[in-house]
């Protein structure tokens, strides 16, 4: 991590999936299981006891540890991003094959191997750039 | 990344568009997530099979492989679909799922997999030697092939299996490596000896340590069957992103890192305390994953002098294969004489049955409890296989 002045604050990582996003985060410690834990008619966290139960995927950039469970996951995410109910952005800080492949098949912008610290310095409703041909995830502190 | 010729001309399109594109995305795993390097497969088994996971989206994907003219190299199974082949009707499918789910089901068969559709492949003939490289999903599988058999497989997902049994290749990963080894010691001393016991064992430490292969120790070092290490798998699997665990009798590795973690009656009583039976249940499932011949066995012999209740579904679940032994055997006409419904294809949580907010789902896997909790409306319970079998009859 790097401060540029007092503005933002920079995380690298490796961008797996090209593109980038700037916008709403989404954060969770919990790790997620697209089948069973996501609705995929509304793309809403549905997991008993889940941090994000409840919150909405859509439009965000979505950041936590890794997933988990079904292998079936891939094609949720592919189903939530058809529909566009897909987060615009993933962040991880441990790659899996379930994000991984879902996020290729549907072109969403992947940005893994971030550091840890990432879950704790930043939080759901901050804004940020997550810039996956650079690698780089960019917590944004000015005023829009 | 150094390709073979095969390689090279799978990418450049000689084998089809459907096949550059599985290739492609295999690479893609490779260079992100593996050694930047492919390994040849043997067998490989696909996940994402019942319209009511994938969806319209899922069948498009899969029958744009199929009509892009993609052929399986390897041996390739898949995984159980939202109904009975044979006996559509009995959890309620209707008119347009039961049209897309056979569609699905063509589409892979076009691609070359077999119709096994069961989570357990390894009781339908394709078993993998100890040390054979495959690519498998549905994770209590892939799970069971690395921990049980001594395969080498990653976690696939869904479309990255289907992809890696058309291409004949997976990404080289530490999974694929003797490099895979345990990073957390779990010393068991909570007393585990019934399935549901076994399957919520693995969902705890699945939860406790989702990111790091298990050395699991059971105090007293009990001896435990692969049928409840299948169980044991498909926990772990539900809670977790790992792709492995290592158990004492199995593997005496000395562990470099120390850490240790403890499970106890405590822990697992509070897990089982989320899913208590509070109701009479009115559906009894068993067969999450598909139950063996010799599971299928132990439950024939505990329900022949018994009668399902009235106002209770009494479902178990097995795969085709089994099944027909079943038959042969004379096992499935005890289960079927006491009144409970022995299933093939399919599983609770795949299946589209309505289960509304007033019934009450009892079953003997943490697995099904896990997904069927968001999945449907009823309550769940998690029971032993014996209060399962008692709940369900009347003797």
């Amino acid at each position: 991590m790097h401060r540029r002045g007092f503005e933002d604050v920079v995380f690298k990582g490796k961008g797996i999936v090209k593109g980038s996003f700037r916008g709403e985060a989404l954060v969770t410690r919990e790790p997620i299981s697209f089948l069973g834990g996501v609705d995929p008619s509304t793309g809403e966290v549905v997991e008993r006891g889940h941090e994000l139960r409840g919150k909405i995927l859509a439009g965000k950039a979505l950041i936590l540890p890794h997933g988990k469970g079904s292998t079936v996951g891939s094609y949720v995410l592919y189903s939530l991003a058809k529909k566009g109910l897909a987060p615009k952005a993933i962040v991880t800080v441990k790659t899996d094959l379930m994000i991984l492949t879902g996020c290729v098949i549907s072109g969403i912008p992947l940005l893994s191997e971030v550091p840890g610290e990432v879950l704790d310095m930043v939080e759901s409703g901050d804004v940020v750039e997550v810039d996956a041909y650079r690698g780089v995830l960019r917590l944004i502190l000015e005023q829009e | 990344m150094r390709l073979s010729k095969t390689e090279k001309m799978m990418l450049e399109g000689h084998y089809g568009e459907a096949c550059k594109r599985s290739l492609e995305l295999i690479i893609a795993i490779a260079e992100s997530y593996g050694y930047g390097e492919l390994i040849r497969v043997k067998s490989a088994h696909v996940s994402g099979v019942s319209y009511k996971n994938i969806g319209d989206a899922g069948l498009e994907y899969i029958k744009d492989l199929a009509e892009g003219g993609a052929k399986a190299r390897v041996r390739t199974t898949m995984n159980p679909c939202g109904f009975d082949l044979d006996k559509p009707w009995l959890f309620g499918v209707d008119e347009t799922f039961f049209k897309r789910q056979l569609e699905i089901i063509k589409s892979l068969e076009a691609i070359g997999v077999e119709p096994s559709l069961t989570c357990t492949p390894y009781y339908s003939g394709n078993k993998p030697r100890r040390g054979d490289h495959v690519a498998w999903a549905e994770s209590s599988a892939a799970i069971y092939a690395n921990s049980v058999i001594g395969a080498y497989t990653n976690r696939e997902s869904g479309p990255s299996a289907l992809a890696a049994a058309i291409t004949g290749r997976a990404a080289l990963t530490k999974d694929h490596t003797d490099e895979r080894k345990p990073s957390v010691v779990v010393e068991v001393s909570a007393k585990v000896s019934d399935y549901s016991d076994w399957s919520l064992l693995g969902l705890v430490i699945g939860r406790l340590v989702p990111d790091e292969p298990p050395l699991i120790k059971v105090r007293g070092g009990v001896r435990v069957t692969d049928d409840e290490l299948k169980c044991l798998s498909a926990g772990l699997g539900a809670s977790s992103a790992t792709s492995i665990f290592w158990t004492a009798e199995q593997d005496n590795q000395v562990l470099r890192t120390p850490k240790r973690i403890a499970v106890t009656s405590k822990d697992l009583k509070r897990a089982r305390e989320e899913w208590t039976l509070t109701r009479r249940p009115t559906v009894v499932f068993i067969g999450c994953p598909h139950c063996s011949l010799r599971e299928i066995k132990e439950i024939a012999e505990r329900v022949k002098r018994g009668r399902v209740k009235k106002d209770v579904m009494f479902i178990i679940s097995t795969s085709r294969s089994v099944y027909e032994r079943a038959s042969k055997l004379g096992l499935l006409d005890v289960i079927e004489r006491a009144g409970a419904h022995l299933v093939k294809d399919t599983c609770l949580v795949v299946s589209p049955m309505k289960l509304s907010r007033n019934e009450v789902v009892l079953t003997d896997s943490a697995k099904t409890a896990y997904y069927a909790e968001t999945m449907t409306n009823a309550t769940i319970a998690l029971g032993s296989r014996r209060a399962c079998i008692e709940e369900a009859l009347k003797m």
